[in-house]
């Protein structure tokens, strides 16, 4: 029982890293677009982020330093600073659009108007984050964001094209329209490896206090946790190119999605993929607030972290209440959750190396890693996926332009 | 960063005034009806067969209303000029698109199982007629 709940740090980055709300929306609006074309670059993220997510568990457990420690010796002071500035703009974008996407989902299930709900949300994470411990607050938003296997067995129940969802998996590029194409792929990419899920990881390994000796479930949180997101979104982009696809229908709602669980399973289908979205979602809000407070407190050295209790680290508290506090003005400014999601996830696909180069570097460095430096397989590994970070950081923001976010 | 989202949002939010609507645009905006219509046709079918809750089918109604009235806006006459040859497809849509946007309004005010399998009907039919303009376009 305690090793399944040891993994919970891991299923909840996933859960609130992989499957927030712009990640529902990309993927079923990916799937709506290309069916199970795309189904591959999921594979290609959910590899990235193991490789790197694997590498700064480890780096933390070793070393006992979480990654923006590393960002800041590795680029210096000022190439650190626009490397936080731009990991807190996008946390911030990020934490919105969770909050948004919280009031969405409780609306839909409350009927409720959405200001209010906005409102409650924040009060709701206030308290969570305030009162419950960290391994609880890993289990609660970790464990019920799994209802979303819902989508997986809705998936099962629309009877895909399995001969069509296995070429999926096989790398190609669509041509007929490659360059919407190519805007999706950066777009699931860049969710899928999006920078605050390693700050979270990374500090959250610190938090749990791992040593050495707890490598192997650093392994396995990476593995299985992030496994278990990309098995979501599989089920998401099934879900959507068995069902949206064939009809015609653009997914641009929240409530669009839920609706590719109901039309297979009904309202028991409905209800499950409200209440996973709503801890998926609420998850992700507490991971990007988090991330936005250890940021700026491991790179001015505030005491940090939630174990110390909210007096024990007192600057960190309030840098996260103040967090939740912006994050409430944007989103009640009327701005729509998940196009700020979209984004976010654009913006943060150009952060990238900021986060990943230093991770890298400081995985090979024997001076604080000694015996636990990077293998030969997390170096092809971590160098690949750098080759493939930077392409991405380089063609995301044309993308989005040139295709008018996705829409041709 | 902050100077580039500010300007995508400039670029997402400008444009006033009547643009001129060519075919692809056009064809564009009947597509998006066709995906309201269908969406619609499925929750209505949902009502019809108990497979859904009263409080879903309001809220998601609404949104998809919602933006049916946006398409409706863009297809106004003071923001689209049409193409020549293009007036009467124009107005096509737009009426389509009224249609669905009152169709949406009465599904989400929680309709009779008998009064929603009706609304599904009407819904196919206004996606189909909103698919074969698309196309021709």
């Amino acid at each position: 029982m305690k090793r399944i709940f040891g993994l919970a740090l891991g299923i909840l980055a996933a859960i609130g890293g992989f499957v927030d709300i712009g990640d529902i929306v990309f993927n079923t609006a990916a799937g709506a677009t290309f069916g199970y074309g795309l189904l591959w670059v999921v594979v290609l993220g959910v590899g990235g982020i193991i490789t790197y997510s694997e590498m700064c568990g480890r780096v933390a457990a070793v070393s006992k330093r979480p990654v923006f420690d590393a960002v800041r010796e590795r680029m210096g002071l000022s190439t650190g600073l626009v490397a936080l500035i731009a990991a807190q703009l996008v946390n911030l974008m990020t934490l919105a659009a969770e909050v948004g996407g919280i009031a969405l989902v409780l609306q839909l299930l409350s009927g409720l108007p959405y200001r209010a709900l906005i409102m409650l949300a924040v009060i709701a994470l206030t308290v969570v984050i305030w009162v419950l411990p960290f391994s609880w607050i890993e289990r609660v938003f970790g464990y019920c964001g799994l209802c979303l296997l819902v989508f997986a067995v809705g998936a099962l129940k629309l009877h895909p094209d399995w001969g069509e969802v296995a070429k999926g998996f096989v790398p190609h590029v669509n041509t007929t329209s490659p360059l919407v194409y190519g805007y999706f792929a950066v777009g699931l990419l860049g969710a899928a490896m999006t920078p605050y899920e390693v700050y979270f990881y990374s500090s959250g390994a610190i938090e749990e206090g791992w040593s050495p000796k707890d490598l192997g479930l650093n392994k396995a949180n990476a593995m299985i946790g992030y496994g278990l997101g990309g098995f979501l979104s599989f089920a998401l982009m099934i879900t959507a190119g068995a069902l949206f696809l064939p009809l015609g229908i653009n997914p641009e709602l929240l409530g669009t999605v839920a609706l590719g669980a109901e039309v297979p399973l009904g309202q028991i289908g409905l209800i499950l993929a409200l209440v996973g979205t709503l801890f998926a979602v609420g998850g992700a809000a507490i991971d990007t607030c988090f991330s936005g407070a250890y940021n700026l407190a491991q790179f001015l050295g505030w005491e940090w972290g939630k174990y110390r209790t909210n007096a024990g680290a007192p600057r960190f508290t309030i840098t996260w209440l103040v967090l939740l506090a912006l994050g409430f003005c944007i989103v009640m400014t009327g701005i729509d959750p998940v196009m700020l999601t979209e984004y976010a996830v654009i913006f943060s696909a150009v952060a990238l190396p900021f986060t990943y180069i230093p991770i890298l570097l400081t995985a090979n460095d024997r001076t604080y890693m000694g015996r636990y430096v990077n293998g030969r397989v997390a170096n092809t590994l971590g160098l690949f996926y750098m080759l493939v970070i930077l392409f991405i950081a380089v063609t995301a923001i044309p993308l989005m332009v040139i295709t008018h976010m996705g829409q041709g | 960063m902050l100077l580039a989202f500010a300007a995508c949002l400039g670029l997402a939010g400008c444009g006033g005034g009547a643009k001129t609507l060519d075919a692809k645009a056009l064809q564009k905006q009947a597509e998006e009806v066709e995906s309201l219509a269908t969406e619609g046709s499925l929750l209505a079918g949902d009502v019809a067969e108990g497979d859904t809750t009263s409080v879903f089918v309001r809220v998601h109604g609404d949104a998809l209303g919602e933006n049916a009235q946006k398409v409706l806006a863009k297809l106004a006459p003071d923001k689209a000029k049409p193409e020549s040859g293009l007036a009467q497809k124009l107005d096509r849509a737009s009426a389509l698109a009224r249609s669905v946007r009152a169709d949406l309004a009465k599904l989400a005010e929680s309709p009779s199982s008998q009064a929603a399998a009706s609304l599904r009907g009407r819904l196919e039919h206004e996606a189909e007629e909103a698919k074969s303009l698309a196309d021709s376009l």
